[in-house]
């Protein structure tokens, strides 16, 4: 196909916009918020040297996965070891986690969700009595522990919070921290670039505004990435009128795969996905009513399927059957819907009468206020599937179901980048080769979603280790003082590769009378349905109960090779197109990433997940390990191997 | 509708049934965050030791494995 290329002949060229800068935090989430309040002040201790910027595709207030709120933070250790947490993050990810990233996440969070408490989050108390207090009522901060300090803990690792205003806080500080001059909002950063001096050296970045005509190149020394997991790369389950309505925010784009990917940064256990079993429809977390409001699942029949299935599912899963986590769950669940017993219901009617049994009916009332907070606060849309379909959660079970799968590393699934750990563990000497979170990419950091190996962070453990990454990347740039970035390419051939949907589109958009239909582009939204087709049907989306092989993922990705030259002829009629074009460019690259870690993984490590049709059994004798890749920017060559897993701590 | 420090829901359903619910949503007045008060500087001189600033200013040596 004869490729198209961008010198303005059709569309006009934007203003260029060029900042030279020291440290770039791309992204505007947890993480990057966390990253720009620990960076800022070890610069005060060095007389303000560097710097420090940040470029965020939203606006920092709701940008992220926390974006809407929450109603609990799920990674706070408060009395417990850090190596519990180790155990626990290892026993859901089936096996298989960087121990050091986790234990080192483990003993850096708490002090993040004090942070939030002090800049004014409500968190919910609990006193002597036992009795539940929102975390407006004045009790005791965290910090200060002792009598009324005391979280409500829903589960060992996770406390009940007010959080609609979550975020809000949370870049309250961060902006307050980096000052709104050194903030660039509404850029949606499409590349990363490499040095053209040093080899394997991050130099910068390019993107473009939302807003305005106008292509930003920012050059720097170090590079913190957080810009999040990949949705909508399957073929959601939500259509029509739901469409738009996912598990995981929509604008988590997979750009934090892409960018490091393409600069040739190493993958790891890009094969893990998530898979989360929510509130049918409206995509509501289960996590507070089966943790807090201590409700069950069960089939139509009233059967708990995790019992029921038990001794079939130890066949071929043993010994990780009976450890139960998420996916095991899962798997279980989806046994009963093929035999026909569904639907599966979560029964928050029963839960609710068992607790009401030692309450009085103000507690009552409180209770039910508790129930629906829980959507409120983080999952609106949840709320609206209840009213609209006359459920009242204490009166009648709810419908649950697995979702389509998403790409992510910070909630409970770790598909992202290997990174170097911290190095005063008894870590393996290839768990830290450099700087802590940096990739194998010099001057490049990884963090949040895509610190790859170590899911389970969570909000407050993204934003811990946006701390981590930071301090790190700080002492990486006085380490590396008189490193000056040298971008060749340049700036209007860079801004003639970012428009180029712009010219494709005015060139040729005489040539049919409907816009969406044309001979010589492909619109956003349709590329993306065709991608979200492919990756349903081939990779193991929910057409198929996420089941895949060999066979079927060769396929695929032959099919993808080909939506990528389409992908070439995207054509974009405005900015906000423009957006979807290039999100869509890094969808592809993250899903691509995906299959080929699914392809070169012969077993099914992750059943209720994806299945591996041709190895359908776990296989700790060949497969107990890491799953990397890399794709190497000059020859477009991207090889997959394994890698060591060690473990750190003890059963 | 969303206020200073609480936020508050009507649901109202199918059946015309209405539900309304408060919470509070933040225990500081907007814009009032002053993100390093109380909290130490950092040591330049420590950057290379475990831990954030904070940890490293409060002199908490983190655990280890």
């Amino acid at each position: 196909m004869e490729k198209e290329t961008c010198n303005f002949s059709f569309c006009a060229k934007p203003e260029i916009v060029e900042i030279t800068t020291d440290m770039l935090i791309v992204g505007g989430g947890m993480s990057a918020c966390g990253a720009a309040f620990e960076a800022v002040r070890w610069n005060k201790a060095n007389g303000n040297k560097y710097k420090i910027t940040l470029v965020d595709k939203a606006a920092m207030d709701r940008s992220g996965a926390v974006a809407m709120g929450l109603s609990a933070i799920n990674t706070y250790m408060g009395k417990n070891d850090p190596a519990e947490y180790v155990k626990y993050v290892r026993a859901d990810l089936m096996g298989i986690t960087r121990e050091d990233l986790t234990y080192d996440l483990g003993r850096h969070v708490d002090d993040s969700v004090h942070l939030f408490e002090e800049w004014g989050l409500p968190i919910w108390k609990k006193d002597e009595a036992g009795k539940s207090h929102d975390g407006s009522e004045g009790m005791p901060k965290l910090k200060d522990g002792g009598t009324g300090g005391t979280p409500v803990n829903s589960g060992k690792w996770q406390i009940m919070i007010n959080g609609e205003s979550y975020k809000v806080i949370v870049a309250e500080a961060a902006k307050a921290a980096l000052g709104l001059d050194n903030i660039y909002e509404r850029v949606f950063i499409v590349k990363y670039l490499l040095d053209d001096s040093v080899e394997n050296r991050i130099a910068g970045a390019v993107g473009f505004s939302v807003r305005e005509n106008k292509v930003y190149v920012f050059k720097c020394n170090a590079l913190l990435s957080g810009c999040g997991g990949a949705v909508n790369v399957f073929r959601p389950r939500s259509i029509g009128e739901g469409q738009g309505r996912a598990w995981y925010p929509v604008w988590n784009s997979g750009s934090g795969y892409a960018t490091g990917i393409q600069v040739g940064a190493e993958l790891t256990l890009m094969e893990n996905r998530f898979v989360p079993a929510r509130f049918k429809d409206g995509y509501g977390p289960v996590g507070a009513w089966f943790l807090f409001f201590k409700a069950k699942a069960t089939n139509a029949l009233g059967e708990d399927y995790c019992a029921t299935n038990l001794e079939e599912t130890k066949k071929l899963y043993s010994p990780y059957a009976e450890k139960l986590g998420t996916c095991m769950r899962n798997h279980m669940m989806m046994m009963d819907m093929k035999a026909g017993k569904g639907p599966i219901y979560i029964h928050t009617d029963k839960a609710m009468a068992e607790l009401a049994k030692t309450m009085d009916k103000k507690e009552m009332k409180h209770l039910e206020a508790e129930a629906w907070e829980d959507f409120l606060d983080m999952c609106i849309g949840q709320a609206g599937v209840w009213a609209g379909a006359n459920i009242e959660p204490d009166l009648s079970p709810s419908e649950i179901m697995p979702t389509e799968p998403y790409l992510l590393g910070s909630h409970a699934g770790c598909a992202g980048f290997w990174c170097s750990g911290p190095d005063d563990l008894n870590s393996p000497d290839h768990y830290k080769w450099g700087y802590n979170r940096m990739s194998t990419v010099t001057g490049l950091f990884m963090m949040g979603d895509i610190c790859g190996a170590s899911g389970h962070k969570f909000s407050s453990g993204s934003h811990a280790e946006g701390r981590i990454a930071a301090k790190s990347a700080y002492k990486f740039m006085m380490d590396n003082d008189s490193f000056k970035p040298t971008v060749n390419m340049n700036a209007d051939e860079l801004a003639g590769e970012i428009y180029l949907p712009f010219e494709v589109y005015e060139k040729y958009k005489t040539y049919s009378t409907r816009e969406d239909v044309n001979p010589h582009y492909i619109k956003p939204n349709m590329l993306q349905m065709r991608l979200q087709k492919i990756a349903d049907e081939y990779f193991g989306g929910v057409s198929t109960w996420y089941m895949t092989s060999k066979t079927m993922l060769e396929k695929g990705l032959e099919m993808l090779q080909m939506l990528k030259e389409d992908a070439s002829r995207t054509g974009a009629k405005n900015l906000h197109e423009l957006l979807r074009a290039w999100e869509n460019y890094h969808r592809i690259w993250s899903v691509e990433a995906h299959a080929k870690h699914i392809l070169f993984r012969e077993e099914s490590r992750y059943p209720g997940y994806y299945y591996r049709g041709d190895h359908l059994a776990i296989d700790d004798a060949n497969w107990k390990c890491f799953v990397n890749s890399k794709y190497d920017p000059k020859t477009g060559e991207w090889p997959v191997f394994k890698k060591d897993y060690v473990q750190m701590v003890a059963e | 509708m969303r206020g200073s420090d609480s936020i508050m829901w009507t649901v109202k359903f199918r059946n015309g049934k209405l539900k309304r619910f408060k919470f509070p949503i933040r225990t500081t007045p907007e814009g009032s965050v002053d993100p390093y008060a109380g909290l130490p500087e950092a040591d330049l001189s420590k950057i290379g030791q475990p831990g954030c600033f904070t940890h490293i200013g409060a002199g908490k040596t983190l655990p280890k494995i």
